[in-house]
């Protein structure tokens, strides 16, 4: 391999892992605060992507526009599934939830697929994305370098909210120990309800960064992505948010750097990505970021 | 009361259906991917089915021909499923569908133990007939197609050294991809590299950027729509200069176009049918001119390939003595010969259509066509 591909490579890995991350700092938040696996996660990001495709396509709106319009129906979306779906069962077993929360992913994906029809759609790019950089023969797209900044300004953004605010040491307080932050005088509901905001908000902007860098969008585009991030969590220590954008990061580079090797295998670098995950997580089973659950959280 | 009431339909029925005994009902069922990651296939199907239908939906006798439609929702099980349901519960005399060749060879099983013929409209794959006793297709088998293709590269396009892409989860893919390698080199070509995708996948920067380093002059990948236009794209955005060559599968979805926007200029395709080649057959005249009438567009290759295989069901259906007979129909529909189809002239040969390929190049984000290549 030569430099220039090499180096093109790591582009390609920044790009691919920044998304990758992106995604798993939701999975993580939710999981840090409830112990939620929360599966619908990918499928809420998916609905944004669409929110974000029928604003621009069937309505007209400019693509900030249809982000906005796709952010807002996404958080109200992740507002009622908590509301409707989990609320209910804050005291069952845990099982209950987990299952409930698969429950809700294939619903939101069936109620896409009847609303729009199942087959794929193509998401309409603005022309600031497709320009091509060119840097001594290293290609670049806008999203390349804007992705890995987002990423970043919101995991500072995250970070400052749970770390240095109020209601973030209310979310940090719960992840404790939800039964006597309750006790306390802490309305537990609100503050898992803000949990879900940030969560869906989260997934919204990551559907609408992955509709304009991969612009064909299908109902089901959120089983495989959601997996991954939620290995790139799993990777990272799930319950830690920076441990997940570390673990996007590396899953993407671990399939980049596979399919530059191994291209006839290409086909195969889904199942690479969880051999990795195992492998980890053989040496290091609460991930590389790892919390003891125990103790502290995020 | 109760009794009187049952013994009173029945004699409703049984007079009814005396009434009906000049005039029957046969039914066709149809399996189609309406939903999923190829629903956009199945919808151009079943649009040129239904004009088919709507042009011709009595037989000589005067029967009723009646399509019973069933989504398989993209997938094999779905498929299956279909046609238990159709063989079983609507108990139908033919069956089209499933459209591609995945979906088909899940459910040949179940035609083949109920002794259902089957029509398979777009089925490529070299074995979605073998050793099959009621499983027929219109369409060319990929031994054909990758011929073709590996026929074009090397002879008209003068490229000799190619990268192949191949969708591991595509029995179609992996079918033409066989034949094209063993082809291709025999023709004296230089393949670089077979690289491997999984259909689903959209990140491919990786790949394509290995094969920029190689530098080939053809790329050539059997693939679905939505894949080869991601592909396209992001190729487009590497800057990679080699010329592509698809198949039937590449341009069947209009998200191709859409999507692939100026990415896809120039690109060549083997396909089964082209609208803009001269029609060698009068069928083929007047269901143009239907299918615009009703529909606006050009005819899709899946449209028209569904239409004939309900045409070519339907003159089996014309020659048997009992239309609702399946094994007869079955054996007509084996033997058909030089049938004047909508999409052009139609020999079965074991089930497989002996038929010509076109080749297409995209310009201004429509197909152009080139050439018809003859088996």
């Amino acid at each position: 391999m030569d430099l220039l591909t090499f180096f093109q490579q790591i582009i390609n890995g920044i790009s691919l892992g920044s998304m990758y991350a992106l995604i798993a700092i939701g999975y993580t938040m939710v999981y840090g605060v409830l112990r939620l696996i929360n599966f619908a996660h990918a499928d809420i990001m998916m609905v944004g992507a669409f929110a974000a495709f029928y604003a621009g396509d069937s309505l007209g709106f400019s693509l900030a526009f249809a982000s906005l319009f796709a952010l807002v129906f996404s958080i109200i979306i992740g507002i009622l599934t908590d509301k409707i779906a989990y609320k209910p069962l804050r005291q069952s077993p845990r099982i209950s939830l987990l299952i409930t929360a698969i429950g809700v992913s294939f619903l939101l994906e069936n109620v896409v697929n009847v609303t729009f029809g199942g087959t794929p759609k193509s998401f309409s790019v603005p022309e600031f994305f497709e320009q091509v950089i060119n840097v001594k023969g290293v290609t670049l797209t806008p999203t390349v370098i804007i992705v890995p900044i987002i990423t970043l300004v919101l995991l500072s953004i995250l970070l400052f909210i749970l770390f240095k605010t109020k209601y973030g040491m209310a979310i940090r307080a719960l992840a404790f120990d939800i039964k006597t932050v309750s006790l306390m005088g802490i309305d537990s509901n609100r503050i898992i309800m803000i949990v879900f905001i940030i969560g869906s908000g989260l997934a919204a902007v990551s559907g609408i960064f992955w509709a304009i860098s991969y612009p064909i969008l299908t109902p089901y585009m959120g089983v495989m992505i959601g997996l991954k991030a939620f290995a790139a969590a799993v990777l990272g220590g799930i319950g830690s948010v920076s441990g997940a954008v570390l673990g996007g990061f590396i899953l993407g580079f671990t399939e980049v750097i596979f399919v530059a090797f191994f291209p006839e295998l290409g086909g195969y670098k889904d199942a690479i990505a969880f051999i990795f995950l195992i492998f980890v997580l053989l040496f290091k089973p609460t991930g590389i970021m790892g919390i003891n659950f125990e103790k502290s959280r995020f | 009361m109760n009794l009187s009431k049952k013994f009173m339909s029945l004699t409703v029925a049984s007079i009814l259906s005396c009434g009906f005994a000049f005039a029957k009902e046969v039914k066709i069922g149809v399996i189609m991917p309406m939903s999923g990651p190829i629903g956009g296939f199945g919808q151009s199907a079943v649009e040129g089915l239904n004009v088919a239908h709507e042009m011709q939906s009595t037989l000589k006798n005067g029967d009723t021909v009646k399509l019973i439609l069933v989504d398989n929702k993209s997938d094999k099980i779905e498929s299956a499923n279909a046609a238990s349901k159709l063989t079983s519960s609507d108990k139908v005399t033919a069956i089209i569908g499933a459209l591609t060749s995945t979906n088909t060879m899940s459910m040949s099983k179940i035609a083949e133990n109920a002794k259902i013929p089957v029509v398979a409209p777009v089925a490529t794959n070299i074995l979605v007939t073998k050793r099959k006793e009621f499983i027929s297709r219109v369409c060319f088998s990929d031994a054909f197609q990758g011929q073709v293709a590996a026929n074009f590269a090397i002879n008209n396009l003068k490229l000799k050294n190619a990268v192949l892409i191949t969708d591991v989860k595509n029995d179609y893919s992996i079918g033409i991809s066989k034949v094209f390698k063993r082809a291709y080199k025999k023709l004296g070509g230089k393949l670089l590299q077979t690289a491997r995708i999984n259909q689903g996948d959209s990140d491919f920067k990786a790949m394509l950027s290995n094969i920029k380093a190689l530098n080939p002059q053809l790329i050539f990948y059997p693939i679905y729509s939505a894949e080869a236009a991601l592909i396209a794209k992001q190729a487009k955005q590497l800057g990679i200069t080699a010329k592509f060559l698809g198949t039937d599968g590449m341009t069947a979805d209009d998200v191709f176009f859409k999507t692939g926007g100026d990415a896809v200029e120039g690109f060549y395709g083997t396909d089964l049918y082209s609208p803009s080649a001269p029609k060698t057959t009068d069928l083929s005249k007047k269901y143009e001119s239907e299918y615009k009438a009703k529909l606006n567009k050009d005819v899709h290759p899946f449209g028209v390939l569904a239409a004939d295989s309900y045409n070519v069901i339907l003159n089996a259906m014309n020659q048997c003595e009992d239309p609702s007979d399946s094994i007869c129909v079955n054996e007509k529909i084996r033997a058909t010969k030089n049938f004047q189809g909508a999409s052009g002239v139609i020999t079965l040969e074991n089930g497989d259509a002996v038929r010509s390929a076109v080749i297409n190049q995209i310009v201004d984000g429509s197909k152009k066509y080139l050439t018809t290549v003859n088996p």
